[in-house]
């Protein structure tokens, strides 16, 4: 629809513009007429709307307990992107964060009797500091190796740290009892909401600041950002530091999802989960990753879902018993495939399937075939450094 | 006393299939500068296609045991043509998360066919019989596994004195003078990932009666220390890798052994840890800081 609106406004001040930098003009800029931004907006505000009467609209309280689950993974899903997308480091220990928040979260709430937003604050911060010890191993060690240090804390806090009796109740687990106003998951859901739009909001104001592109540019050459003279030691601080907060605070309100948090679920495969996340949804892309850490935090219960109207495999196959159809074990698989294929085929993720959509809503004309906007294309799947 | 040595034996038997898996992950690291994350789930596709043959089909032990070895082989050879050679340009940590989506693969997809039930891979030998050193009972099947890999590293040894052995080296070095010489690397890259798939078949086959088959068994409690091994040798030097894997075979075995009273669970887990920071940090090149 937009490909019918005027160009007239854009007429004469590219070529007069043309004129006095005597410079040749590729193209004039496309800019959509008053009904096509009142359309985009529409649009905008319309997909806003209906995310945040999701908890309400949806059937039940199980239902409510999906849409939690996918703010929250949404919000670990933008951690990762700082780390991964937008500094270029691998973080295979991204469960760390996530649990140290979660843990901490219960402590403050239940053992010192605090408020639930001291709960959630000190989550973040914590989550924080177990980014910054980390970051402190950034500084030193890059790349691949980093990688498998990320992937070595994760681990330990898996088998270690989570474990320790006086700090995390061993196996018996933390309570976190949730508000008396936010009892019921449709109203837990707000809170979720809320802070995954506040997440949204900074990191996006975050990437149009110094700072932002600081990161990037030590994304793309550490050397040639240095001799720039971008403090590297402090933007790569800054990132796992961010990082850290994002996944500490979605990991808190993890916590009062649970409402007993036990070691259990901060394994391996969560963090092999954030990766998918944000490796499916699109590094470097903030709407792409949104949408791949929703559709990894919900695709088990719509497999289990459909699994009972859908059978893809008969039940004795090659002599081994099936016990499945479509059912949540196939979820990892498929994450797993499109990993991937994305990897291979899509580097840009779902960020990159989703380009023609957002570029038309930022107000270009809408162009199936729009290339990613240069934030996504430069961070596409390459991670970490050249 | 006796403790220790007990511990360090058992550490060797550990420390063996570390140095098996970390074998592995040099020779590939090696040539292609890829860490294979799918490199333990060879094995545990070693293991569960030996099963598999044995227990449900009834085939004999030898040749169960020589086809689960080809069919790791041939996992790997299928992941390296249809994963790894579309990712030949890629960074190093694109194509690391790939096999790390590969192994995710590979589990899940044991765990969607099959179940995560407990299953107990039948010993070489009937009855598993053992001998008893310091007060601890080591069965053979646990010493086999020390023979493998000495097996396994002596084959090696030989095999790089050959010719396609030096060629492997050599890609190692500089790929592009191998291919101005008239070497295909594009070959030589599946030999090494058939290599690698056939050793880790090997530590599938002959550990897996050691403990209880899972799914997912190799890479929980074997991918982290094996890679570790493997940087503690240098990720380029196979005896490093060796001497590596062995190494923390031993130290997370006594580790487990003399800090359980320390207060922190999960002591072998730390342990490691630490010494990959120490490594990385003080001696970034390996222990042994050198290519060969």
């Amino acid at each position: 629809m937009a490909t019918t609106e005027s160009a007239q406004s854009t007429t004469e001040l590219p070529v007069q513009q043309a004129e006095q930098d005597a410079q040749p003009v590729a193209q004039e800029r496309f800019r959509p007429s008053a009904a096509g931004w009142a359309a985009r907006y529409a649009f905008a505000a319309a997909l806003v709307v209906f995310i945040f009467l999701l908890p309400v609209i949806v059937p039940d309280e199980s239902a409510a307990n999906l849409v939690v689950t996918a703010a929250i993974f949404s919000c670990v899903a933008l951690s990762m992107n700082v780390l991964t997308g937008y500094l270029g480091q691998l973080s295979l220990g991204h469960q760390a964060f996530f649990g140290i928040g979660a843990f901490v979260a219960a402590t403050v709430v239940t053992t010192h009797q605090m408020p639930f937003i001291f709960g959630v604050l000190a989550g973040g911060l914590s989550g924080a500091v177990a980014a910054i010890i980390l970051g402190g191993v950034a500084l030193r060690i890059r790349g691949l190796y980093l990688a498998i240090v990320t992937l070595a804390y994760g681990l330990l806090a898996e088998n270690s740290l989570f474990l320790i009796r006086g700090l995390t109740g061993g196996g018996a687990g933390l309570p976190a009892d949730r508000p008396a106003m936010f009892q019921t998951n449709a109203r837990f859901a707000y809170i979720c909401l809320a802070l995954l739009a506040l997440l949204f909001a900074f990191d996006w104001r975050l990437m149009k600041s110094k700072a932002g592109r600081a990161i990037l540019a030590i994304r793309d050459d550490e050397k040639v950002a240095a001799s720039f003279g971008i403090n590297i030691t402090g933007y790569k601080l800054l990132a796992f530091v961010l990082s850290g907060i994002y996944a500490g605070l979605a990991g808190s309100l993890f916590a009062f999802q649970l409402g007993n948090v036990v070691a259990s679920p901060f394994n391996l495969t969560l963090a092999l989960t954030f990766v998918l996340m944000a490796v499916v949804g699109g590094l470097g892309n903030r709407v792409g990753v949104v949408i791949g850490g929703a559709f990894f935090a919900t695709i088990e219960t719509i497999l289990e879902l459909v699994h009972e109207y859908l059978i893809i495999l008969p039940a004795s196959w090659v002599g081994i018993e099936l016990g499945h159809g479509l059912d949540p074990t196939l979820a990892p698989v498929i994450g797993a495939a499109l990993l991937v294929i994305t990897l291979i085929q899509f580097p840009g993720g779902i960020g990159q399937q989703i380009a023609p959509i957002q570029n038309w809503v930022k107000g270009d004309r809408f162009d199936l075939h729009a290339q990613k906007d240069a934030s996504a294309v430069k961070g596409g799947a390459s991670v970490g450094r050249p | 006393m006796g403790q220790l040595i007990s511990s360090i034996l058992i550490g060797i038997v550990t420390g063996s299939i570390y140095a098996l898996l970390a074998l592995g992950l040099v020779l590939i690291f090696k040539t292609q500068r890829v860490v294979n994350f799918a490199q333990a789930e060879f094995a545990t596709m070693g293991a569960f296609a030996f099963y598999i043959l044995h227990a449900n089909y009834g085939v004999g032990y030898g040749w169960a045991a020589v086809l689960a070895v080809l069919i790791s082989a041939l996992i790997a050879l299928v992941v390296e043509r249809v994963v790894i050679r579309p990712l030949r340009e890629s960074r190093d940590v694109t194509v690391f998360v790939a096999t790390a989506g590969v192994g995710l693969f590979i589990v899940s997809m044991t765990l969607f066919i099959g179940d995560a039930n407990i299953r107990q891979v039948e010993p070489i030998f009937p009855g598993n019989p053992g001998i008893t050193v310091a007060g601890l009972p080591i069965s053979y099947q646990q010493l086999l596994v020390i023979g493998v890999l000495a097996a396994v590293a002596a084959l090696l040894t030989v095999f790089f004195k050959l010719p396609l052995g030096r060629a492997l080296l050599a890609v190692s070095r500089e790929p592009f003078a191998v291919r101005l010489a008239g070497i295909s690397t594009s070959r030589l890259s599946m030999l090494v990932w058939v290599m690698a798939g056939l050793i880790a078949g090997l530590a599938g086959v002959f550990f897996a009666p050691t403990t209880q088959l899972t799914p997912g068994l190799f890479t929980q409690a074997a991918l982290f220390p094996a890679l570790t091994g493997a940087v503690l040798g240098g990720l380029t030097s196979l005896p490093g890798a060796v001497v590596g894997g062995l190494v923390v075979g031993i130290v997370q075995t006594v580790a487990s052994v003399y800090l359980t009273n320390i207060g922190v669970p999960g002591p072998d887990t730390a342990i490691v840890f630490v010494m990959l920071l120490a490594v990385l940090f003080f001696r970034p090149q390996g222990l042994l800081a050198k290519e060969a």
